[in-house]
């Protein structure tokens, strides 16, 4: 059987995450996620710090007497110094209490992304929906990501985070239905019908919003709790097996599902779609990576009088990937429809 | 080691700083006696120009344009200066030569005596670990493969369809 030749497809998908940055690009039958960490950690310039990053393969940007340490590196920092990690991003925007996350994550975005594969290359980037519960806009850190993917070469193109999920997982069942995705900074929902957005929004608490609560709750970092959060939580043990760390993680995923689900109602309530049959919910994101997540919500789910008829609520089988392989199909498709 | 310090470093190598090691090498298959240590002070002092694009960009694997890139960046830095009325070309300065030393990529001290080259301390390089910045001072990110190519041409199908 003739082997088939690893094309590169034209188009990329960003998935530019409050936690992660994520690239998706499609080389024959297999496609590469490349994945960084979106945050930084600061240290005083001086040689002999110089020398120890370099010795240990630590990467970092100096810049005005400071050593950036970024992604994963930067985590594993922060939690030797007992230190919080510096993010650029905060609530799914850009930062506006990071000086420096700007060039930040100009650095991570190219280091996922590289160089276009061809000229004015169409890239697809996640943009979280309009936040209902705080006072923000989306419109800056639009055109700011937009700004750094011009910059590298790209045609950049936004895309509703919540819709990527939809793109993604809901093909089968002709793209109808609602996507979910549990990120860091935001929660970002979008009810589509036939691949066309009937309602998005998103809600600033998500995975962040956890580990604050619980760091305050059990006098522990933030970055302590993200790598506990990250590495070995599991929502399915029962409760009187668990730690500290674990019973009060437990309870904030609780409160933050409910709160979502109240979120969703609500939006639902006031223009109620319709809907010919009962809908599937899908469910992303790394903040529903834990094992448990799924069961929870569907617990949740069901003792709440959710107003619309739900068919099935599942998990996306790569629940960190699905917003960039979303974003993908949106850019090859893209491509394709102009060619 | 990034990009800009390989292409510094082999600016510096081709500035003639391991010159006659490799001169030498040539030389003893060839020449022999004192025409060979006049041909090589000569040759030594015509590999003072410096080195270019090409030379470069063949030595390190990187394009030409990414190169000449590198070398705008060393050369606005003061690492390195273009070669007097030979464009692409360009020689390390003190400054160059400085970072180098303080990467610990060289530390060698090169003795030569009027007859030619006796001693060369090899650079501490080679036992320093390899930076993985790629050509675009990249950070390091993790990659993983998944094989979901048919299901995103399948996807796409649905959604031309749609």
């Amino acid at each position: 059987m003739p082997q088939r030749a690893k094309s590169t497809s034209s188009g990329k998908g960003l998935d530019v995450g409050t936690v992660f940055v994520e690239c998706a690009q499609k080389t024959g039958p297999e496609v590469a996620f490349r994945i960084q960490r979106n945050a930084f950690f600061d240290i005083e310039y001086s040689d002999f710090t110089r020398g120890i990053l370099e010795s240990s393969g630590v990467e970092y940007i100096q810049s005005k007497g400071k050593i950036y340490v970024v992604g994963e590196d930067a985590i594993k920092f922060a939690n030797a110094f007992g230190r919080n990690l510096r993010r650029p991003m905060r609530s799914g925007v850009i930062s506006p209490q990071e000086e420096e996350a700007l060039p930040v994550m100009e650095v991570i975005i190219k280091s996922v992304l590289g160089v276009p594969s061809e000229k004015e290359e169409i890239c697809y980037y996640s943009v979280p929906g309009s936040p209902i519960n705080a006072d923000f806009d989306i419109v800056y850190h639009q055109n700011i990501i937009k700004g750094f993917l011009e910059k590298l070469g790209y045609r950049p193109k936004p895309i509703n985070e919540g819709l990527t999920i939809v793109f993604s997982e809901l093909a089968e069942d002709n793209f109808t239905g609602m996507g979910i995705s549990f990120g860091g900074g935001v929660a970002n929902v979008c009810l589509a019908i036939m691949g066309i957005p009937a309602f998005s929004f998103s809600v600033a608490r998500a995975g962040d919003w956890i580990d604050e609560q619980v760091a305050r709750v059990t006098n522990q970092s933030v970055s302590r709790v993200t790598t506990f959060k990250e590495t070995s939580l599991n929502l399915k043990k029962p409760e009187s097996s668990m730690n500290k760390t674990e019973q009060a993680l437990s309870i904030y995923y609780k409160h933050l599902i409910e709160y979502v689900l109240e979120q969703i109602k609500k939006e639902l309530m006031k223009n109620p779609p319709q809907l010919e049959e009962p809908f599937p919910i899908v469910i992303s994101g790394g903040t529903a990576n834990p094992s448990g997540f799924i069961e929870r919500f569907r617990e949740i789910l069901e003792k709440t009088d959710f107003p619309l008829p739900v068919k099935e609520v599942r998990l996306a089988p790569y629940p960190l990937y699905a917003t960039a392989k979303g974003a993908l199909i949106a850019a090859i498709a893209d491509r394709e429809k102009s060619i | 080691m990034n990009s800009e310090l390989e292409v510094l470093k082999k600016i510096w190598e081709d500035n003639g700083e391991n010159y006659f090691e490799r001169s030498e090498k040539q030389g003893s298959c060839r020449r022999r006696g004192s025409f060979f240590r006049a041909s090589a002070r000569n040759q030594g002092s015509r590999q003072r120009r410096g080195s270019y694009i090409k030379l470069i960009s063949n030595q390190t694997g990187f394009g030409p344009d990414y190169v000449r890139y590198i070398c705008n960046a060393l050369s606005k830095r003061g690492e390195i200066k273009p070669v007097k009325k030979k464009p692409g070309w360009y020689r390390i300065t003190a400054k160059g030569k400085k970072e180098l030393k303080l990467r610990g990529i060289i530390g060698a001290e090169v003795s030569r005596k009027i007859t030619g080259v006796k001693k060369i301390v090899l650079p501490l390089s080679l036992k320093l670990p390899k930076f993985t910045l790629s050509k675009s001072k990249l950070v390091r990110r993790e990659e993983k493969k998944l094989r979901l190519g048919e299901k995103i041409e399948k996807a796409i199908s649905f959604l031309r369809r749609v």
